[in-house]
């Protein structure tokens, strides 16, 4: 770190030192250095009473009260050790001048002592002797005249010296001075003897005069050493500087107050934030604490060495690791795995390389949980600074479920729900796949439209949930019909899809075909009911018939509903000219659901006629005069309208006007005028067919019995039971029924008894051979017999020769009405009102 | 402390601490002992000297630090305080002869013969100075003389510390009485400190003093009054009976007359070289003088008769008759005292 950063890491602790330096100065500065002083301030008047007590004994001694020179000894030895005390205690000091000054004087006291001590015992001696003395000499020295002046002289001399002993003077020294030299003279004019008895006396005389002035002055110098001015000089002076000193202590003193007031008032401040600092610490942490755990994600940490410092709650439960588990644990070793479970080394990592590139990562990952099942995760990887260290954290999340949602998703996006199969949207790109594959391998593909015949009458008579019942085993018997390799799909509603990826013969797709028709024809127990269920298949091959899948899909379709007006349970390979048809089916389907509204459909009819030729009634045929497309051929648009239902409406529509027309016809030029009306399987398998019948019937006025009902043979064979009861109910009615197209179909002699039919058609097939086909005149008569003996009614279609008439009328004579062109085209209801005035034409 | 970093409580603790240093600081710096007043001795107060006669009885005990008495009394008797282990203080001042050797002048080392008389060591600590010069101011400033003079045991301090460092025993009795290593300061206070030991009390005249009357004989009370008539007492006083004051050897008459005077000879005037100190000595103590013959500083008078004699006449200028001498003499017998401190 830069000398710079660590600085402005501690500011606050450097700061704090400082301040603390700082007190600690202050503090030594504002304490008074007073201790020498105090210590040399309480010698001075220590001093001052030895000064004083020895001065006292100088003075005691001098005049004899003591005679003892111990205690002047003792002061003058308590003196200098006193002064040796403030002398070591002044050294350095300004007041070390002074204190030596003392110290002089002191020394010269000292002198002046001993001077002082032998001066004293001399004269005090001497003293002694100057009595005992003249006492010897006044009784030695004869009294004549010499001897008198000799003691008037040595009185006075006596006199004086005593005198002097008792304060100087220096008149008195010069007086004594004078009488001495007196004495002197006076002697000298004594005898040997006289003399020598005065010897001692002058000696001590001698000595007293000698000694006394220097006593004196020794005395006075002595006592007027200064010591005492000295003394309080030094203490003025110590004064002077203990205020000095004082005053400066107290300054810093201020000074340290105010500073130690900041520091602590700062300190205060610095811990209570302090305090704040770890509380919210403490709090941060708790909150982290507390996300950490409860984050919906898994998170860890890892460091340099690629081993975890950190996972959160979430994460060893992901991973399946107790409670710290995760600690330490190596992430490349242990957790980070590939996809099935192998080891992925730290610097293969991709994840690891984005992430310390400085980047994060986003991806997903596989983990490996302590029980070594491996878990594909989301992993959201970053790098982050963990004090001077990188770090990594990843965060993760368990995709297993998301997985498993999104297959589910993709099953619903791409799978039918009810049948499992592949929807339109998975088949659209098998589909494209198989194209393209075709293409690049030059093959061909095979692709079948399925369309169950009937199964909206199923949905509607039996209920949905049968619907979807029969839905779903149709699926499984479509599938069981196909290899691996092929697809099946379902396009909704009752559509079904097969592609056949691989080039296929048209035999071949043929063969499947039909085994795809008898699968599915196969009876199906539903809940208890039975059915059968037709199919029409639609086939187109790539490339002959189309390009791609939308075309494919298309012309199968086109192919399928050929199939499906040809009839049930059939196939239809796709031909150039169905393309275009089935476009157009979509328009002319579109256009039909209005034709109605608009009054775009008209009700032809065909006259019956007997054998003479008159009208005995007339099938009512619908006809649609488009204004876009023209006359609609019903061969085109009754399949559309029965697909797309609108033939309930349209044929209700139908009835309705034949039935009025009829009326009209019976209350006009023809009373036994009859009407065929064609039903739809759709209008058939309606549950109300015959309520609405009955409402027609009402409505119109026209007789049951006149009307004559057209089904088709494959209209019974499907759903034997429930046409059975429909037929019944509308021959309670005392409608006519009759069958449509008889002997084209699959139908058995046994049902019609079972029907009750009434009226029989011999289709156009048939007649068509009449005059030229031996065959179909066998089968004609044969019919005509047949009818005959059931008590059967018979019309013939398509008679448009007159030979087909004449063989006609030859077999069934009376019995039979002809219908044909011949006997008259489909007209409308004004131009057969014409016919019907002109009975012969 | 919970809460808080293991660097802040560091950091915590370390202010505590440099506060607490400094507050101590402060406050040892602001009590310290001021510089001088420590190893200065208290001289005796003066509340012990209430007896102001002219003579006092000497102190029948002195209280003195046991082991610094018995390591001074060790070295007192220690031959390797002289530069050939010949000499010690004891060899002049023998503590059962009275604190003197008997001889006129004292032998040194290969048998120098000294300056001066020895004076008696017992009861020199109440002398107010030590030498017959005064020159030793104390008994320890006294202890340097011998040792580096060249005539008495003509040594150096170096030499003398040398050896006697060596010795284990008076290495140990130093640490127990000073604390530390046998050093010069160690051992001039050591025998310093025996030296004040050596005291002689109960004299009869001591006796006297303190009240036992007939302590003194007849003889010797004459001379106790003849001592105080005669103004002996003038010099031989205080606690002593001398060694309190200089006086001039030949006050009244000439001691020196006559022969060559030698350097001792001028006392004082060595010292301070004024004239007037000329013949300047120290007044010595009277205690036990009957047991410190040869006297006067030149060891040149043998007999207490003929120093009474003598002194009577330089100081007094007195012829005294025989009979006042010998009351004189009975009067100076009657000082001698019992020795104390010199046993082990």
């Amino acid at each position: 770190m830069t000398v710079t950063r660590r600085f402005r890491r501690y500011r606050v602790w450097l700061g704090w030192a400082i301040g603390l330096g700082l007190l600690v100065m202050l503090a030594l500065l504002s304490s008074q250095r007073d201790g020498s002083l105090r210590a040399m301030q309480a010698q001075v008047p220590i001093l001052l009473n030895q000064e004083n007590a020895m001065k006292v004994a100088v003075v005691r001694l001098r005049y004899g009260l003591d005679s003892n020179y111990d205690l002047l000894n003792h002061y003058f030895q308590v003196i200098d050790g006193h002064l040796r005390v403030l002398v070591s205690q002044a050294d350095g000091q300004d007041a070390a001048t002074e204190v030596d000054e003392y110290g002089r004087i002191v020394r010269r006291e000292i002198d002046l002592g001993e001077s002082f001590k032998y001066q004293n015992a001399v004269v005090r001696n001497s003293l002694r002797y100057l009595q005992s003395e003249s006492v010897r000499v006044v009784d030695a020295v004869p009294r004549d005249r010499a001897g008198r002046a000799l003691h008037r002289a040595l009185n006075q001399l006596a006199n004086t010296v005593v005198l002097m002993s008792l304060g100087n003077d220096a008149s008195l020294h010069a007086e004594a001075e004078a009488a001495l030299a007196e004495v002197d003279a006076l002697r000298a004019g004594l005898d040997e003897r006289t003399r020598a008895t005065t010897e001692r006396l002058m000696r001590h005389v001698h000595l007293l005069v000698e000694t006394l002035p220097q006593l004196d002055r020794t005395t006075r110098n002595l006592l007027d050493s200064g010591s005492r001015r000295k003394l309080e000089a030094i203490d003025a002076h110590l004064r002077q500087v203990y205020d000095a000193e004082s005053r400066r202590a107290g300054f810093y003193r201020v000074i340290l107050v105010f500073l130690a007031t900041g520091l602590f008032v700062a300190f205060a401040v610095l811990a209570a934030r302090y305090l704040d600092n770890v509380r919210q610490v403490a709090g941060q942490r708790r909150f982290l604490q507390s996300l950490t755990d409860n984050v919906g994600v898994g998170v860890v940490v890892a460091g340099g060495d690629d081993r975890l410092t950190f996972a959160n709650p979430h994460a060893e439960t992901l991973l399946g690791y107790e409670t710290g588990g995760l600690a330490g644990v190596h992430l490349h070793d242990s957790v980070h795995v590939g996809k099935d479970g192998e080891r992925v080394l730290c610097q293969d990592c991709r994840a690891m390389a984005t992430t310390l590139q400085g980047r994060s990562f986003v991806g997903e990952v596989h983990f490996r949980r302590r029980d070594g099942a491996v878990i594909p995760v989301l992993l959201h990887a970053a790098t982050f600074n963990d004090g001077d260290r990188q770090a990594v954290v990843l965060a993760f999340q368990d995709m297993s479920e998301i997985h498993e949602a999104r297959r589910q998703l993709e099953r619903l996006a791409y799978y039918d729900a009810l049948t499992g199969l592949p929807n339109r949207t998975l088949l659209q790109d098998r589909v494209d796949q198989a194209l393209a594959q075709a293409r690049r391998q030059e093959k061909a593909v095979a692709f079948f439209m399925l369309d169950l015949d009937n199964f909206k009458g199923v949905n509607d008579s039996l209920g949905h949930a049968v619907g979807d019942e029969l839905l779903c085993q149709v699926a499984l018997r479509i599938r069981a019909s196909l290899r691996e390799t092929d697809t099946s799909a379902r396009l909704g509603g009752d559509e079904f899809a097969v592609l056949i990826p691989d080039a296929i013969s048209a035999e071949d797709a043929a063969r499947l075909a039909g085994k795809l028709i008898r699968a599915i024809g196969q009876p199906y127990h539903l809940s208890g009911y039975d059915l059968v269920c037709g199919v029409s298949i639609g086939i187109t091959f790539f490339p002959e018939d189309a390009a791609n899948c939308d075309q494919l899909m298309r012309n199968a379709d086109a192919a399928m509903f050929r199939a499906k007006e040809s009839g049930t349970n059939r196939f239809q390979f796709y031909t150039e000219d169905m393309g275009a048809g089935a476009m157009e089916r979509l328009q002319l389907e579109s256009h039909l659901r209005h034709a109605l509204a608009r009054g775009e459909l008209a009700v032809h009819f065909q006259p019956q006629c007997r054998a003479d030729g008159s009208v005995a009634g007339a099938e009512a045929l619908l006809r649609w005069n488009s204004p876009r497309f023209g006359m609609v051929p019903p061969v085109r648009f009754i399949p559309i309208a029965e697909r797309s239902g609108l033939i309930v409406e349209i044929g209700e529509w139908v009835l309705r006007e034949a039935c009025r027309q009829g009326q009209r016809w019976r209350n006009g030029p023809a009373p036994e005028f009859r009407v065929a009306v064609n039903l739809s399987v759709a209008q058939f398998r309606q549950a109300d067919l015959v309520a609405r019948v009955a409402d027609i019937l009402a409505e119109t006025g026209f007789p049951a019995t006149a009307l004559e009902l057209e089904i088709t043979e494959s209209m019974l064979m499907e759903e034997v039971q429930s046409s059975l009861e429909t037929l019944a109910s509308l021959k309670a009615l005392g409608c006519m029924l009759a069958i449509d197209d008889f002997g084209t179909g699959y139908s058995s002699l046994a049902y019609l008894k079972r029907f009750e039919l009434d009226v029989l058609k011999i289709d156009k097939s048939f007649v068509d051979g009449l005059g030229n086909d031996g065959n179909d005149s066998a089968v004609v008569h044969a019919i005509v017999g047949m009818a005959r003996s059931l008590g059967l009614a018979m019309v013939a279609e398509g008679v448009e020769s007159h030979d087909q008439y004449d063989e006609l009328v030859a077999f069934g004579g009376e019995d039979i009405l002809l219908q044909g062109y011949l006997l008259g085209y489909p007209m409308p209801a004004d131009e057969l009102d014409h016919r019907l005035a002109s009975p012969t034409g | 402390m919970a809460g808080l970093t293991m660097r802040a409580r560091g950091a915590l603790i370390l202010t505590l601490a440099g506060a607490a240093a400094g507050v101590g600081g402060a406050w040892w710096w602001y009590h310290r002992p001021a510089a001088g007043e420590a190893g200065v001795p208290e001289p005796v107060p003066v509340a012990t000297i209430v007896d102001l006669s002219p003579v006092q009885p000497l102190p029948r005990s002195v209280s003195l630090d046991a082991n610094q008495v018995e390591l001074g009394r060790r070295l007192f008797h220690d031959v390797r305080l002289s530069s050939d282990d010949t000499v010690s203080c004891a060899s002049c001042h023998a503590v059962d002869q009275y604190g003197v050797d008997g001889r006129r002048v004292s032998l040194g080392v290969r048998g120098q013969a000294g300056a001066v008389n020895a004076p008696t060591v017992y009861n020199s600590g109440f002398n107010f100075r030590q030498f017959w010069d005064g020159r030793a101011a104390t008994l320890e400033d006294q202890v340097g003389g011998p040792v580096e003079n060249p005539v008495e045991m003509a040594s150096h301090w170096p030499q003398v510390l040398a050896k006697l460092r060596a010795d284990a025993t008076l290495q140990e009795l130093a640490r127990r009485a000073y604390g530390r290593e046998l050093d010069e300061a160690a051992v001039r206070s050591a025998i310093a400190t025996f030296e004040r030991g050596l005291i002689t009390p109960d004299s009869p005249f001591d006796r006297y003093l303190r009240g036992e009357l007939d302590a003194l004989d007849g003889p010797a009370k004459q001379g106790w009054q003849r001592f105080r008539d005669l103004g002996c007492i003038a010099c031989h006083q205080g606690v002593n009976l001398g060694g309190n004051m200089y006086a001039t050897l030949g006050a009244m008459g000439d001691y020196f007359g006559g022969r060559v005077v030698s350097q001792a000879d001028y006392g004082l005037y060595n010292q301070t070289g004024r004239e007037a100190d000329r013949y300047k000595f120290k007044v010595p103590s009277l205690r036990n003088v009957a047991e410190t013959a040869p006297y006067f500083h030149d060891g040149r008078i043998g007999t207490l008769d003929e120093a009474v004699q003598l002194m009577a006449k330089l100081q007094l200028g007195l012829d005294l008759e025989a009979a006042d001498r010998a009351t004189l003499v009975a009067f100076l017998r009657s000082l001698t005292g019992t020795p104390r401190g010199g046993g082990s």
